[in-house]
């Protein structure tokens, strides 16, 4: 299939637009923005919006959203916490329980929209709001600081090219992800599913089956988030995990853009999550005032939603 | 060495925080009426008269050559949040005293996510700043970037999240959070909200006290209150309720409501934090007992302070200079910079604003007005750049 020009456009746009933001922050600032260690700083300390943004895209790309994801990291990084903290359980097994419950949770939000036929929007914002409940009960509302340096190390703690390692966890699982997506059968079936449910029922796929285990990848991916989150922070606290939903979302959408347009795809919410907090760190070191980043940043939703729209045009996503 | 330990380590932080939950948990302290003693009035009353008046500045340590030592370099200071009022202050503070002896201050503005905090550590140590300040969030989820700052070279100072009384915030292992701390007056600002109560009912209070755990300051301030209860007023009534501070806007007024009701004897409600008192001035209007319910707080909040103005039922506001709070950060990371010893306090002074003085606070009040200029001076002579 030959391409039009205007589709290599859009291909390149979001990579395009990453390296205008790093021009123009550049020339504002070139002492504290053009420097290796700001890029090491945007590249090592975004691999959790990494990692959910990519557990999100499976439901996503099957048609479903799971608005549970930002709720499973936190649950899963209080568990790491509690457990490694409070009961002094060696880091393996933390992050085996962590996330096994992720999994689990991704279980049950499954089974009630596939076997009950409901709306997966509803059913995980109701669980959500139910993990954020249960999180709140087993951390006593606390915030929970001091985990081992068995996951601190192998998190932030460690460098690689001087990037903390966390930021290879995420592109691994990028590189992953897109292998499964592109070049395996099961990709191919969560695509299908995702254009178009009734087609791929009557091809023969079972759409139940598909679906029920993109929330359960997904339960399981942004509980390894929470890991990260966990790593990173070393410790948790009730609430702030919350404030990933949006950036998750944001990424994916923006993501969908570029790259594969008008497909989630790994690479393009990759790239979606280093311009936008290329950005925010750009605005930040400037010293801007707050109200300004999320301009930004909702600013970028918005735009990005729009362009998915626009650049769907013929092959809907659903 | 410490990184040996390290799987030991634990906050003491959760340890206080359990303490408090538990202590609070809807707890009635009521006291027997028969082995009730007199209220020591005079002292309450005494203590109210002399925070009533205009703070006089005590030296926090001995002066060194900030001039010198601390021209042109960079504090890179971490709120918790840019997005209240309160911290613009504090930095406002922050920014005039790096000029005056000509040190730079680099702010880095965030939404209160500690993703955010940790990225801002990162990019201090990466433009290699002199001094890192941590304005009042919870350093135990920095731990592993703090480490990284002070291997790099860069002190770290933690900025109000213990009280005046207690140690630096640390792990459970014992040690402390950064390279020292600047504490905050909570304890005082506990005990000075329930003397005003002792001393406005004559001792006979029955008080309904709404805490919020969640806030590190909680632990001191309640410390402060409760020993403030005990020691002058055995005989008032104080009962505790704990709401977290993201369900202050749904559960405040109900609890309020349902207290009043429960029991009608309460004269007295003290919001810890005086920005609960937007709803908890709703809740008395529609229990109908504005007029016989009194409030009072703790913040000097601009718009609680307009309240103490304009209507009768938050009567007492304690405040806080926030731009002296913003000067005391900056000495102690000075003095770190200067490597002088920290301060162990820097007596950032509360002023008890009632009727008879929250004029003096401007109208409409600023966060600003009603505490003198003392600290300007006070600091540059301490800093050696004004004689």
């Amino acid at each position: 299939v030959t391409r039009r020009p205007s589709e290599v456009g859009q291909r390149l746009a979001l990579p395009v637009a990453w390296g205008l933001v790093v021009a123009i922050f550049g020339l504002l600032e070139p002492d504290t923005f053009l420097t290796a260690a700001n890029f090491q700083t945007i590249f090592g300390t975004q691999a959790v919006l990494v990692v959910l943004t990519l557990g999100l895209l499976i439901p996503l790309t099957a048609g479903d959203y799971d608005l549970s994801v930002a709720s499973i990291l936190t649950l899963s990084a209080m568990i790491v916490a509690l457990l490694n903290v409070d009961h002094g359980w060696p880091i393996g097994w933390t992050i085996a329980v962590a996330v096994a419950a992720g999994a689990a949770v991704g279980a049950v939000n499954g089974a009630i929209v596939v076997l009950l036929d409901l709306d997966p929007l509803i059913i995980t914002l109701g669980s959500a709001t139910f993990l954020a409940g249960i999180v709140l009960w087993i951390s006593d509302s606390r915030t929970i600081g001091g985990i081992s340096d068995d996951l601190v190390n192998p998190v932030v703690l460690e460098e690689f090219l001087g990037i903390s390692l966390e930021f290879y966890y995420g592109l691994a699982l990028c590189i992953a992800l897109w292998y499964v997506l592109e070049y395996t059968p099961l990709g191919r079936r969560l695509l299908f599913v995702g254009r178009g449910r009734q087609v791929a029922r009557l091809s023969g796929l079972r759409v139940g089956r598909i679906r029920f285990g993109a929330l359960v990848a997904s339960g399981t991916i942004s509980a390894l988030a929470g890991v990260l989150y966990a790593g990173t922070v070393g410790g948790a606290d009730p609430s702030s995990g919350a404030s990933f939903l949006l950036p998750a979302f944001a990424a994916a959408f923006l993501g969908a853009t570029s790259i594969v347009p008008g497909r989630f795809n790994p690479w393009g919410s990759l790239i979606a999550v280093y311009f936008l907090v290329t950005g925010i760190t750009g605005l930040q070191l400037l010293g801007v005032k707050s109200f300004v980043q999320q301009l930004f940043y909702g600013g970028a939703l918005v735009l990005a939603v729009a362009l998915s729209r626009l650049v769907r045009g013929r092959h809907g996503m659903e | 060495v410490s990184r040996a330990l390290a799987p030991f380590r634990r906050p003491a932080v959760a340890v206080l925080f359990v303490a408090v939950g538990a202590a609070c948990g809807g707890s009635d302290s009521k006291r027997d009426a028969e082995r009730a003693e007199p209220a020591d009035l005079m002292a309450v009353r005494e203590r109210i008269a002399r925070f009533e008046r205009i703070p006089a500045f005590v030296p926090p340590g001995p002066p060194f050559d900030a001039a010198a030592k601390a021209r042109g370099k960079t504090v890179f200071e971490i709120p918790i949040t840019s997005e209240v009022p309160f911290i613009t202050a504090v930095e406002e503070g922050m920014r005039q005293a790096a000029k005056a002896v000509g040190a730079k201050l680099v702010v880095y503005p965030n939404q209160g996510e500690p993703s955010q905090w940790v990225q801002g550590m990162r990019a201090a140590i990466a433009q290699k700043a002199d001094a890192i300040t941590l304005f009042a969030q919870n350093p135990a989820l920095l731990g592993p970037q703090i480490r990284q700052a002070e291997e790099a070279g860069i002190p770290v100072v933690v900025v109000r999240t213990s009280g005046e009384r207690e140690p630096c915030q640390s792990d459970r292992g014992g040690e402390t959070y950064g390279t020292t701390c600047v504490p905050g007056p909570f304890e005082e600002a506990g005990r000075l909200e329930a003397d005003w109560v002792i001393a406005e009912s004559e001792g006979t209070a029955s008080v309904l006290v709404i805490t919020s755990s969640d806030a590190r300051s909680t632990v001191p301030l309640l410390r402060g209150m409760r020993s403030e209860f005990a020691s002058r007023c055995p005989s008032c009534r104080v009962r505790y309720v704990d709401v977290p501070i993201p369900e202050w806007a749904a559960r405040v007024r109900t609890e309020v409501q349902s207290a009043l009701v429960r029991d009608p004897g309460i004269k007295y409600v003290i919001p810890i934090y005086d920005s609960m008192s937007q709803y908890v001035v709703p809740a008395i209007r529609a229990s109908k007992r504005a007029g016989r319910v009194e409030i009072a707080t703790f913040n000097g909040t601009p718009f609680v302070l307009k309240m103490v103005q304009d209507d009768d039922i938050v009567q007492m506001d304690v405040g806080e200079n926030l731009s002296w709070v913003g000067w005391a950060t900056m000495d102690q990371a000075f003095r770190l910079i200067a490597g002088e010893p920290p301060v162990r306090t820097e007596n950032t002074p509360l002023r008890v604003f009632t009727d008879a003085n929250v004029a003096e606070a401007g109208r409409p009040p600023r966060l600003d007005r009603g505490y003198g200029s003392a600290y300007v001076a006070g600091y540059k002579r301490l800093w050696g750049v004004e004689p």
